[in-house]
């Protein structure tokens, strides 16, 4: 019974989790590494529910997790200039420009799940978004 | 045309999700648990400290438990059968453990019943000339005398019918005569001789206050009151005891009657030289007699006197001291490096060819140590208290002689200029010191709470 009852309440959060935790690692990872680790991160928490499940930080320890098991998958950007704008960035600024200019996150909401200070997401939001943009610029100038 | 940033990403974002396929819940069920999660070698290092360290506090916890245990189990043993048997138990736990003493080198022996002591309360201890001690213990039978020698312990005479009461002090002479004062039931005190063979009453006087006692040639001078405060001196000759008065000139002046003093508002302070001359201090006056009295010195209302290993004579003025040397008598005060008032009363130590005194300086007592040409500060004593030393080690050993038995912690001992608070082996500080003596061989004896301990300084 508690299991099943354990497994309603991950069936319960699946959609929440799934969607926080494939944001923030395609974000950090790229999506071939980013996707891989939420996959495993998901079946890490599906299997160690009963132990994580009360976790205050549930989704910042299961991101913390997902970083740990996205090195392990290699990380492939296709050769557009957004990918390359993206790629050339690193994992704090690729996680602040894209939850929030691709998901429309706040600021507070990307520190919630990253664990970072406000204004460690708002440094890594304006330098990232700086690089892309002038990533971009250089490639319509050519 | 040109794309902005934030539209380029969101664009990016939107290709991702369309590209990459769901992630459902049935995929994720039945996907195997994922292989141990990766752990950086910093975070191996930090674990492995971490393990450390919680290891090094559970291995300290468990052996502060284990002390403690210990400890408890010396106090069982002790309390169940005497002092004795834990005496090896608690001299080589004190020795062996830096934590309960964090003093030099220090090892206690307890002895009781099962060394050859007779069960009862020890009060008096007294060295003697061969370097033995003497202790006088109150029995249910009676007082009991019992010397150390060589082989141990001998019972010098068990159950004294002749003393029912609390041994107050006891002396011992260089003839090996020994003299000793009992408290009687009455409230009085008895004074008995021993020749030897067997104890005596040696004579019958009031012994009053603080009785001083000396006797290096087989004398005693004692205080006592008959009607007036006078010097009593003893003597066995030719197997008598013999009590003979210093009349000539005696009593001191101004003891013409007691009225009603409380017992110890008078005090006599008797010292012998190492030519039998006698010096008494008492009621603002020093006096010398040598079989006729032969002087007078004005001194401080509670007077006292002093005699050092060369014969030099110290007595206490308003100012500081005055030293009588060579037939000579010269002034210590301020200009000498002295705090220019007069010294802690009975103060004055000797310790090889150095002499110490005590000053009240404030609510501490400042030890001021005299090198035979000038006077130099050495630092307060602990808690107040005054020196005392023992003979072997100089300077080493601080207790109130004159509030012995009392509930404060009435003895420390230094150790390379840092004063620590002689304790017992569990840490209770010593209280309740009846009598202290030493022996040349640089032990100190006393009788702590009734017991029998013995402090051997290593260092």
């Amino acid at each position: 019974m508690g299991s099943a009852r354990n497994g309603d309440e991950f069936a319960q959060l699946f959609p929440h989790l799934r969607y926080q935790l494939r944001a923030v690692l395609i974000a950090g990872f790229g999506p071939d590494a980013g996707y891989a680790a939420t996959r495993d991160v998901l079946a890490y928490a599906r299997h160690h529910w009963v132990t994580i499940r009360h976790r205050h930080d549930l989704v910042l320890h299961l991101y913390r997790l997902g970083r740990r098991m996205a090195r392990r998958h290699t990380m492939r950007w296709d050769p557009d200039p957004v990918s390359a704008a993206l790629a050339s960035l690193s994992v704090g600024e690729r996680v602040a420009v894209v939850l929030r200019w691709g998901h429309g996150w706040s600021f507070d909401e990307i520190t919630e799940v990253t664990g970072e200070s406000v204004a460690a997401v708002h440094r890594h939001h304006d330098h990232g978004l700086a690089k892309v943009a002038a990533v971009l610029r250089s490639c319509d100038v050519a | 045309m040109s794309r902005d940033a934030p539209g380029a990403i969101a664009e990016w974002v939107e290709e991702v999700d369309e590209l990459l396929p769901e992630i459902t819940l049935g995929e994720i069920d039945a996907r195997p648990a994922p292989h141990a999660i990766p752990v950086s070698g910093w975070r191996r290092f930090t674990n492995a400290l971490a393990s450390i360290l919680v290891g090094v506090v559970l291995a300290a916890a468990i052996g502060w438990v284990g002390w403690q245990l210990v400890q408890a189990g010396d106090r069982v043993l002790e309390r169940m059968v005497g002092p004795d048997v834990a005496t090896t138990v608690v001299a080589t736990t004190i020795a062996q453990s830096p934590t309960t003493v964090p003093q030099p080198e220090l090892a206690w022996t307890t002895y009781g019943p099962l060394d050859g002591l007779p069960p009862g309360d020890v009060t008096a201890l007294a060295g003697g000339p061969d370097g033995g001690v003497w202790a006088a213990i109150a029995t249910d039978g009676g007082v009991s005398v019992v010397r150390r020698g060589s082989v141990g312990w001998i019972v010098v005479d068990a159950g004294l019918e002749e003393a029912v009461g609390t041994p107050r002090w006891l002396t011992v002479t260089g003839d090996g005569s020994a003299w000793m004062a009992v408290a009687t039931v009455e409230g009085g005190e008895r004074l008995l001789g021993f020749d030897g063979e067997a104890w005596a009453s040696a004579v019958d006087v009031d012994l009053w206050g603080s009785v001083t006692r000396e006797g290096p040639y087989g004398q005693l001078w004692v205080a006592a009151l008959d009607g007036q405060l006078r010097p009593i001196r003893l003597e066995r000759v030719q197997g008598q005891w013999l009590a003979g008065r210093a009349d000539a000139g005696f009593p001191l002046t101004g003891v013409e009657s007691v009225g009603d003093l409380e017992p110890g508002a008078l005090s006599m302070r008797i010292a012998l030289d190492s030519e039998g001359v006698a010096w008494f201090a008492a009621d603002g006056q020093v006096v010398k007699f040598d079989g006729r009295r032969t002087g007078q010195i004005e001194s401080i209302d509670d007077s006292w006197v002093a005699i050092g290993p060369q014969r030099d004579v110290w007595i206490p003025t308003e100012h500081g001291l005055r030293r009588h040397a060579d037939g000579v008598w010269t002034y210590h005060d301020a200009r000498h490096g002295l705090p220019g008032r007069a010294p802690v009363r009975g103060s004055l130590r000797f310790a090889g060819a150095s002499t110490w005194a005590t000053f009240r300086s404030g609510g501490a007592l400042q030890a001021h140590v005299y090198d035979g040409e000038t006077w130099s500060e050495s630092g307060a004593t602990p808690a107040g208290f005054g020196l005392e030393f023992l003979p072997a080690y100089g300077p080493r050993i601080a207790y109130t002689p004159d509030h012995l038995g009392g509930e404060d912690d009435p003895v420390w001992v230094r150790s390379a200029d840092t004063w620590f608070r002689l304790s017992h082996p569990d840490g209770a500080a010593v209280q309740g010191i009846g009598d202290v003596c030493h022996t040349p061989d640089g032990t100190l004896w006393m009788a702590a709470d009734g017991v029998l301990r013995a402090l051997f300084v290593r260092s």
